[in-house]
C-alpha cells in the first residue's frame, strides 16, 4: 500500500461501496417509511374529523329548526366538538357567526371557506398558524330543506395537529437514527468483511513481494475454497517449482564449481612441476642448436601461464566457496602500487600519479593482485600510455587505472568484470603472451568486494578505458 | 653454493625443484618424508632446509619445530597459496621464510640466497644493551656473556632493529631489510620472527625489554 493515494486501494473502494449502498438503502427507507407514516397519520386524522361532522350533522338534522334557529346552531356548535373540547369549531349563518373560541372563523383559511361556499361539500385544507400546523374541516349543513332563498349554514372543525406532528417528528428522528445506525452498521460489516476478503489478496502481495526478493520459501495458506484460495494454491505450486528450478540450477552451478576446483587441484601438482622443470630446460636448451630453444621456451611459457590459469581458478573458486580470507596489513597504498608495478615489471612502462601517506588496511597480496590485473588487462586490452592514480577520498582510497585504448566494447557495462569475458573477441592470442585467463578481472573484483569496496569500469574521458578502485582506509567496513 | 636439504612428497616435484636448484649451483639432498628428512639433516648437516609443509607422516610443521629445537638451520617452508593458516603456523614453527606454489627453481633459489645472506659486518666493536652483547663485526650476540645461538634470519633482524636504537621501524621496511621481500609480502613473517628473537634474546619474552612492539605500525628496539 506504499505511496498509494488513499480511495485508490480496494479495501477503502469496497467500503466506499458497502457504504454508499447502505446509505442509499437507508436514506430510501427512511423517506419512505416517514412519508407513509406522515400520509397515515393526516389521513387518519382526516377521516375521523370528517366522519365526526358528517355523523353529528346527521343525527342533528331531524332537532333542528325550520328554518334554523340560534337555538339550533347552538346546538350545532356544541355537538361539533370532541367531548374533551380539543378542537376548535364555529358555525356561520346569514353572517351570524358562532364560535366556541373567539376568532376562529377568522383563523380558517380564506381559500377553504370560499371552496366551502362555493361547493357545499366536506373540505379539508392543512395550514400553519404561529408555527404551528393545524387542520381546517368545512362543511355545509345540506339537510336543511330550503325555505325560499335560505342559505345553508357553514359548519367549520379546526383541529390542532401538534401532537400528530410530534408523533411525526419522532418518527422522522427514529428513522434517521435507525438509518445512521444501519449506515455505521454497514460500514463496519464493510470493513471487516474487506479485511476478509482482501486478506487473502494482502496475503497474496506480501508473498509476491517476499519472491520478487529473492525469498523463494514464501507461501500461502490457502483458506476456504473461493477463488482466492485457487490462487493461492497455484501461487504457492509456482513458488514450489520456481524454488526447485533453482534449487537444481544452483546445484549445477554449485556442482560446476566444485568440478572446476577439483579439476584445478588435481592439475596443481603436474603443472607446479612442468614450471619447476621448463626453467631447467630453458637453460640446457639455450645451448643446443635448431628448433630445441623455442620449442623449449614455449613449453615454459605455457607451462606457466597454465600454473597461473590454475591458481586463479582455485583462487576464484575459493571465492565461490566463501572460504577466501583476508589478512590486513597497514600498507603505504603508493609503496604497495610502486611494488606491484615492480614485481610485474611494469615499472617503467606505466605511468603514475601517486599521493604519498595514503594509509590503508588491506591485504597487501590481493591489493597486488586487483592492481596487477587491472594494469595487466590495461595492456593487454586497452593500449598505452597506461596510468595509475592513487588518492585519498573521504574514508577511502581510491586508485584509478587509465588507458587510452579503444575503450570497452559496447554494452559491456560490468560484465567485464564476469568470468572469461573478454574485451575483445577478435583478439588472437600471441605466442608467448596469453591474452590473459579471462579470470583477471573477475579475481579483481572479487578481491575488491572482500575488501569491502567498489569496482567499477566505464570510459576514460580522454579516451579508453578507465577503472575505478575504492578501498575503505580502514579496512573492511 | 649452499647444501640443500628438500625435503617433498612429491616425487616429480621433488626431481623439478632438485634439477632446478642444481642447475643453480647448489648442492642437493632429498627426501621424500618428514622422518627421512630428519635422518638426512643429521647425517649432511644442509646450510639451508626446503621444506613442503604437507607430507605424509610427521607434517611439515613438525619437522620444522625438531629442526629448530635441533639448531639455527634455516627453512624455507613451500606452501599453496590458499593455505593461509599454514603460513601463520609454518612461522609461528620456525620457518624463515615460505614460497608459494607454483614455484619457479628461479625464485626459490633467490630466496635460499636471501636467507643464507651474511648480514654486512662493520667492525666496528661490540655494542652493549643492558646484559645484551652485540658484536656486529664478528656477528655474535651473547647474553650475560652467554653465546645466543641466532638463525641467519634473526640476527639480521636483531642487527637492523638495533642499527638505530629508539627508532621505530616499520614491518613493511623491515620486510626489504631482512627479507629482501621486494614485493609487499604479508608482515606475519616479521611478527613471527620477532617473536622467536624474543624467545632467544628477552628475560621474559611475553614482557619484552629490548624489541617492542608500536601498535600498528612496526617494533622498536629499545637499549634497555
Amino acid at each position: 500500500m506504499r505511496g498509494r493515494p488513499l480511495l485508490r486501494g480496494l479495501r477503502p473502494r469496497l467500503i466506499l461501496a458497502f457504504g454508499a449502498l447502505a446509505l442509499i438503502t437507508a436514506v430510501g427507507t427512511t423517506a419512505g417509511s416517514y412519508f407513509e407514516a406522515r400520509r397515515v397519520i393526516l389521513k387518519e386524522v382526516q377521516d375521523s374529523v370528517g366522519i365526526r361532522v358528517r355523523d353529528t350533522l346527521r343525527e342533528l338534522a331531524p332537532r333542528l329548526d325550520q328554518p334554523l334557529t340560534d337555538a339550533s346552531l347552538g346546538l350545532i356548535l356544541g355537538a361539533l366538538n370532541t367531548p374533551a373540547g380539543n378542537d376548535e369549531v364555529a358555525v356561520v349563518h346569514r353572517g351570524r357567526v358562532l364560535e366556541d373560541i373567539p376568532g376562529t372563523v377568522a383563523r380558517v383559511p380564506a381559500e377553504l371557506r370560499e371552496e366551502v361556499r362555493r361547493t357545499g361539500n366536506l373540505t379539508f385544507q392543512r395550514f400553519n398558524r404561529d408555527g404551528r400546523p393545524f387542520f381546517a374541516v368545512g362543511t355545509t349543513i345540506a339537510i336543511t330543506r330550503p325555505v325560499g332563498d335560505d342559505i345553508p349554514p357553514e359548519v367549520y372543525v379546526v383541529v390542532d395537529m401538534a401532537a400528530q406532528q410530534r408523533n411525526l417528528a419522532t418518527v422522522g428522528t427514529t428513522s434517521v437514527l435507525i438509518a445512521a445506525g444501519a449506515l455505521l452498521l454497514a460500514v463496519g460489516l464493510a470493513v471487516f468483511f474487506a479485511r476478509q476478503v482482501l486478506r487473502p489478496v494482502r496475503d497474496l502481495g506480501t508473498a509476491a513481494r517476499r519472491m520478487a526478493e529473492g525469498d523463494l520459501t514464501a507461501r500461502l495458506r490457502p483458506v476456504g475454497h473461493d477463488e482466492l484460495a485457487d490462487l493461492a494454491a497455484t501461487f504457492n505450486r509456482t513458488a514450489a517449482a520456481l524454488e526447485d528450478t533453482l534449487k537444481e540450477l544452483r546445484d549445477r552451478e554449485s556442482a560446476a564449481r566444485r568440478f572446476a576446483a577439483d579439476v584445478s587441484h588435481e592439475l596443481r601438482t603436474p603443472v607446479a612441476t612442468m614450471m619447476a622443470v621448463a626453467d631447467v630446460l630453458d637453460v640446457e636448451a639455450a645451448r643446443a642448436g635448431g628448433d630445441l630453444p623455442v620449442a623449449a621456451r614455449t613449453v615454459g611459457e605455457e607451462a606457466r601461464n597454465l600454473a597461473g590459469l590454475v591458481e586463479e581458478l582455485l583462487e576464484i573458486s575459493r571465492f565461490d566457496a566463501g572460504v577466501a580470507a583476508l589478512t590486513l596489513n597497514t600498507v603505504d597504498l603508493a609503496d604497495a602500487v610502486r611494488a606491484c608495478l615492480r614485481t610485474r615489471g611494469r615499472k617503467d612502462t606505466v605511468r603514475t600519479d601517486l599521493r604519498d601517506g595514503v594509509v590503508a588496511d588491506v591485504d597487501p597480496r590481493r591489493f597486488g593482485v586487483i592492481i596487477g590485473n587491472l594494469v595487466g588487462n590495461a595492456f593487454r586490452h586497452g593500449a598505452p600510455p597506461v596510468e595509475v592514480r592513487l588518492r585519498a577520498d573521504g574514508a577511502d582510497a581510491v586508485v584509478e587505472v587509465a588507458d587510452r585504448g579503444p575503450g570497452l566494447p559496447e554494452g559491456l557495462g560490468d560484465r567485464v568484470f564476469e568470468r572469461f569475458v573478454k574485451g575483445d573477441a577478435a583478439r588472437t592470442r600471441i605466442l608467448g603472451h596469453s591474452a590473459g585467463s579471462g579470470l583477471g578481472l573477475a579475481l579483481a573484483w572479487e578481491n575488491t568486494r572482500l575488501h569491502g569496496g567498489t569496482l567499477t569500469a566505464g570510459p576514460n574521458p580522454g579516451g579508453g578505458a578507465l577503472f575505478v578502485l575504492r578501498l575503505p582506509l580502514g579496512g573492511v567496513r | 653454493m649452499a647444501h640443500v636439504l628438500l625435503i617433498e612428497d612429491d616425487p616429480a616435484l621433488r626431481t623439478g625443484l632438485g634439477m632446478g636448484l642444481r642447475q643453480q649451483g647448489h648442492t642437493l639432498h632429498e627426501a621424500a618424508t618428514g622422518e627421512e628428512g630428519l635422518d638426512l639433516l643429521r647425517a649432511v648437516l644442509p646450510d639451508i632446509v626446503v621444506l613442503d609443509l604437507m607430507l605424509p607422516g610427521i607434517d611439515g610443521f613438525e619437522v620444522c619445530r625438531r629442526i629448530r629445537a635441533a639448531g639455527t638451520t634455516p627453512i624455507v617452508m613451500l606452501t599453496a597459496r590458499d593455505d593461509d593458516l599454514d603460513v601463520v603456523s609454518g612461522l609461528e614453527a620456525g620457518a624463515d621464510d615460505y614460497v608459494v606454489k607454483p614455484i619457479r627453481p628461479r625464485v626459490l633459489d633467490a630466496r635460499i640466497r636471501a636467507v643464507l645472506r651474511r648480514a654486512d659486518h662493520t667492525p666496528t666493536g661490540p655494542e652493549r644493551y643492558g646484559e645484551l652483547t652485540v658484536d656486529r663485526g664478528a656477528l655474535t650476540v651473547t647474553r650475560s656473556g652467554e653465546p645466543i645461538a641466532l638463525t641467519p634470519t634473526e640476527l639480521r633482524m636483531l642487527l637492523e632493529l638495533s642499527r638505530s636504537p629508539g627508532q621505530v621501524m616499520s614491518r613493511q621496511h623491515l620486510l626489504q631489510a631482512v627479507w629482501e621481500h621486494d614485493y609487499l609480502g604479508d608482515s606475519r613473517i616479521v611478527d613471527a620472527c620477532v617473536q622467536r628473537l624474543r624467545a632467544k634474546i628477552e628475560e621474559n619474552p611475553s614482557q619484552p625489554v629490548y624489541v617492542r612492539t608500536v601498535r600498528t605500525f612496526g617494533y622498536r628496539f629499545h637499549p634497555a
